[in-house]
């Protein structure tokens, strides 16, 4: 009794030490090689709203088992957005790569592309921190400007940059918040699957995909379609898919 | 007139008969005419159809115009010719003749059509000729009628079930007299509604008499076939064909047999065919507790695994044998329910049928190939396997055991990989740090807008004042009348404290809190102008009479109390108080 009421105030005041200790069941279950029950026990936890580099490394590491590559490739990309799993996953992430019998295209690219991975790996959070740090700083300047430096040149240049600095935060706050919502990853989870020009079976195929295939998920365009995505693949080409075959995150 | 008119009418009828006696005479010299070898013939047998031309004044001889034939068809379209010619009574005469093979098809009465050639451009035609084609099978039933040679298709049951071996056996009978050089089956023969397997034991056809309707016969199995019928309900086998070469022992006289006696050599190809044979399947009785593939026939059933005791992630092979006589090409493969944990694979099939005998036998192995990839104890569960006994006329099961495996660890799950791509990934165990996915937008929050905001406002606040200061520092009216109030304030104070000591400069410094609060706040000069001028300026600004009246009242005492010879504390602060309220009043409105 005792013990429960310990372990119900330390869940209530530590959320994620429910977390770890599901974690820690199903990484018994891992080296029990259930690898079924392994993965049934990590999916508990990402319902529960937790992530971690290890337990997306982990059920990456347990669909390899299972030989349930497009379905390790998702999980390893998820870890490799972790610092401390990004060596493994990496590892992982080129074993299912090299395993997968169908390659991808990738197309280079684009400055700007560097730019908003760049953008987007700050997260929204990241950008808004710097967005009040800069925004007090020119507070701070300001009035050292207007009341005691005001004849300094240097002090009003430096409070312009700071001002236009802190709006180009606040505009990445924005936009990355605004991709963030707008666009996801995805990996073909089934052998094969027609990418089609629209939502529909009938419809015409723009390209044939296969398992492991990277998709970027357009959630606004497919917000009307329960069943189907609107996605761009890889290579570039626009199209609709099944959203079962894929694993969206 | 009249005796010139029978003369002309005479020479008419002379040169009339002669015109025709002429033409007829024309007409004679060529004959054109059709033969056939035989009339009466047998369905398969082969006949020569001949056109003749003979005549002594023709030059140029087209080939003849072949006619569509009804239930027989010409086995060539170029013709064997031959050329002769004589001189009788000093009269040369040439002959022609063209030579067809035709095979006669079907049986009944039919008409080979007029054959037209063209002699000197100009057509003639042969008369029609009739051929009785007969059938050999029917005349083999019929005591009257024995034909030399028939083919027949003789079935092992006409009555078998779905699945069960039908053994269909082709055979030719044939009279003494003839001698069967080779034969050639047709290829192309449907057995529709059945399965066909071709026996063949690699030995030559053996002859064995017969008497059919008191005629004595040779015969001999031409083609054995096994049979499986794929469904049930009256199906018919089609014809079957063979293409034979025989030769005539001795000269038969039989009327139906003249083919062989009447023409040139004694060698002839004859297509034979059998009738088409009806069979009717009969479908197999209802199953409903064992797993039934298809397998019609005597067997017997066993199922084996490779391995009982493996580690997670190492194949198994469970075997399932098919052993005996029927169908066993047909046979399909049970399936097993397995553990969710086993991983299946393409299942594999092997056989090794003998089509020698009489009887298909063989062996059918199933390998079921799977993968457990979680380490436990595991039952592959008992199944009851159904095959259909033809001879016995029911179902027969046999029970399959269960089959335990035991899935141990592999110790080197993650340490390599069976693949040929090396896998070195270990999983990261223990403590780990735990993130909240980020689905609320920390700017979206009240605290957090709060805190962005606060540095906004500050500026706008300090904006404001900055443009204050800045105004009072450069706008003496706006900093004369925003300090009138302060300054008229401590003036007040002042005149006080100075009042303890002193009431008439008191009553000085009262006179200038408020002419000086008027004057700054109506950007009038304080030094220097006459207290009318402030008053009148109150006035316009709509200063209440009576207050107007204090004020002017209390100024003039102001300017007048010093050289008023006493003055009473008293006095001074029932003034002061005035003084008070009328600078209130004052405020009210300036």
């Amino acid at each position: 009794m005792i013990i429960n009421v310990v372990l119900f105030l330390l869940f209530q005041l530590f959320p994620s030490t429910q977390a770890q200790l599901k974690f820690d069941k199903a990484n018994q279950l891992l080296k029990d090689q259930d690898y079924i029950g392994a993965i049934h026990g990590y999916k508990e936890i990402i319902d529960a709203d937790w992530n971690s580099g290890p337990l997306f490394l982990n059920i990456g590491l347990a669909y390899t088992q299972l030989d349930s590559l497009g379905m390790a490739k998702a999980y390893f990309l998820q870890a490799l957005e972790f610092n401390d799993t990004y060596e493994e996953a990496l590892k992982g992430f080129e074993f299912t790569v090299k395993k997968l019998p169908q390659k991808a295209a990738y197309l280079p690219k684009l400055p700007w592309d560097h730019v908003l991975d760049w953008t987007i790996k700050l997260g929204t959070t990241g950008w808004s921190w710097l967005t009040m740090i800069f925004s007090y700083l020119s507070l701070i300047i300001l009035i050292a400007y207007w009341f005691r430096l005001r004849e300094n040149k240097w002090v009003l240049r430096t409070l312009l940059s700071t001002i236009v600095l802190t709006g180009f935060l606040a505009f990445a706050a924005f936009y990355t918040d605004y991709v963030n919502h707008r666009y996801g990853k995805a990996v073909l989870i089934k052998e094969q699957s027609n990418l089609l020009k629209n939502a529909a079976e009938e419809s015409e195929v723009t390209s044939i995909t296969f398992e492991g295939y990277e998709f970027i998920v357009d959630f606004l365009n497919s917000k009307n379609n329960s069943d189907w995505v609107y996605v761009r693949m890889s290579n570039g080409i626009y199209g609709w898919i099944p959203k079962s075959d894929l694993l969206i995150y | 007139m009249k005796k010139i008119g029978n003369l002309n009418r005479f020479f008419f009828l002379v040169s009339l008969l002669t015109v025709f006696s002429l033409s007829k005479v024309w007409a004679q010299d060529v004959e054109v005419s059709a033969t056939v070898n035989e009339t009466v013939v047998f369905q398969g047998e082969r006949i020569v159809l001949t056109i003749a031309v003979s005549g002594s004044k023709f030059k140029k001889i087209s080939n003849p115009d072949l006619p569509e034939l009804q239930g027989m068809r010409f086995l060539s379209l170029t013709p064997s010719t031959s050329t002769s010619f004589s001189f009788v009574n000093g009269v040369a005469k040439s002959s022609y003749s063209y030579s067809y093979y035709i095979l006669t098809e079907k049986e009944g009465e039919f008409t080979i059509p007029p054959v037209s050639v063209s002699i000197d451009q100009k057509p003639y035609k042969t008369q029609a000729l009739k051929v009785s084609i007969r059938s050999r099978s029917a005349a083999a039933k019929n005591p009257n009628a024995s034909p030399d040679i028939f083919l027949k298709m003789e079935l092992s049951n006409p009555k078998p079930y779905v699945g069960e071996q039908v053994l269909a056996k082709v055979v030719i009978y044939f009279k003494n007299s003839l001698e069967i050089l080779s034969y050639q089956p047709t290829a192309g023969w449907k057995a529709e509604g059945f399965w066909k397997e071709e026996l063949n034991d690699g030995k030559q056809p053996q002859v064995t008499s017969d008497i059919i309707n008191g005629v004595s016969y040779r015969k001999a199995e031409l083609m054995k076939y096994a049979l499986f019928a794929t469904k049930s309900g009256k199906l018919n086998l089609s014809p079957f064909t063979v293409v034979t070469t025989v030769r005539v022992a001795s000269r038969n006289r039989d009327p139906f047999s003249s083919f062989f006696g009447g023409y040139g050599t004694n060698q002839r190809n004859i297509d034979l065919e059998t009738d088409a044979v009806p069979v009717e399947v009969v479908s197999l009785p209802e199953l409903n507790d064992a797993i039934f593939t298809g397998a019609v026939g005597n067997y017997k059933v066993s199922r084996s695994i490779t391995k009982t005791s493996v580690v997670a992630g190492e194949s198994i092979e469970l075997a399932t044998k098919i052993q005996g006589s029927g169908n066993i090409a047909l046979v399909t493969k049970p399936k097993y329910e397995f553990p969710n944990t086993f991983e299946e694979y393409n299942p594999q099939e092997s056989s090794d049928i003998n089509r020698k005998s009489d009887i298909i036998k063989g062996v059918k192995t199933f390998s079921d190939i799977v993968i457990p990839r979680t380490p436990g104890t595991y039952t592959i569960h008992e199944v009851k396997y159904a095959f259909f006994n033809p001879t016995k006329k029911r179902f027969e099961t046999t029970v399959l055991p269960a089959i335990n495996l035991v899935v141990k660890k592999d110790p080197r799950a993650f340490a390599s990989s069976s693949q040929q791509i090396p896998f070195e990934v270990q999983p990261v165990l223990g403590q780990t740090l735990w993130y909240s996915p980020e689905k609320f937008t920390v700017f979206k929050e009240n605290w957090f807008i709060m805190m962005l905001a606060f540095p906004f406002v500050v500026g706008l606040a300090l904006f404001f004042y900055r443009s204050y200061l800045d105004k009072m520092e450069g706008d003496v009216q706006f900093a004369r009348s925003n300090k009138a109030s302060r300054k008229t304030d401590t003036r007040f104070i002042a005149a006080k404290k100075i009042a303890e000591s002193d009431i008439k400069a008191s009553y000085a410094e009262i006179q200038k809190a408020l002419i000086g609060y008027v004057a700054d706040r109506l950007h009038i000069p304080e030094t220097g102008q006459d207290e009318d001028i402030y008053i009148e300026e109150l006035v316009k600004k709509g200063m209440e009479p009576e207050d107007i009246k204090k004020l002017n009242s209390l100024l003039q005492k102001c300017s007048t109390i010093r050289f008023a010879p006493l003055t009473s504390m008293q006095d001074f602060q029932n003034d002061f108080q005035i003084a008070q309220k009328l600078y209130k009043s004052i405020r009210g409105f300036v």
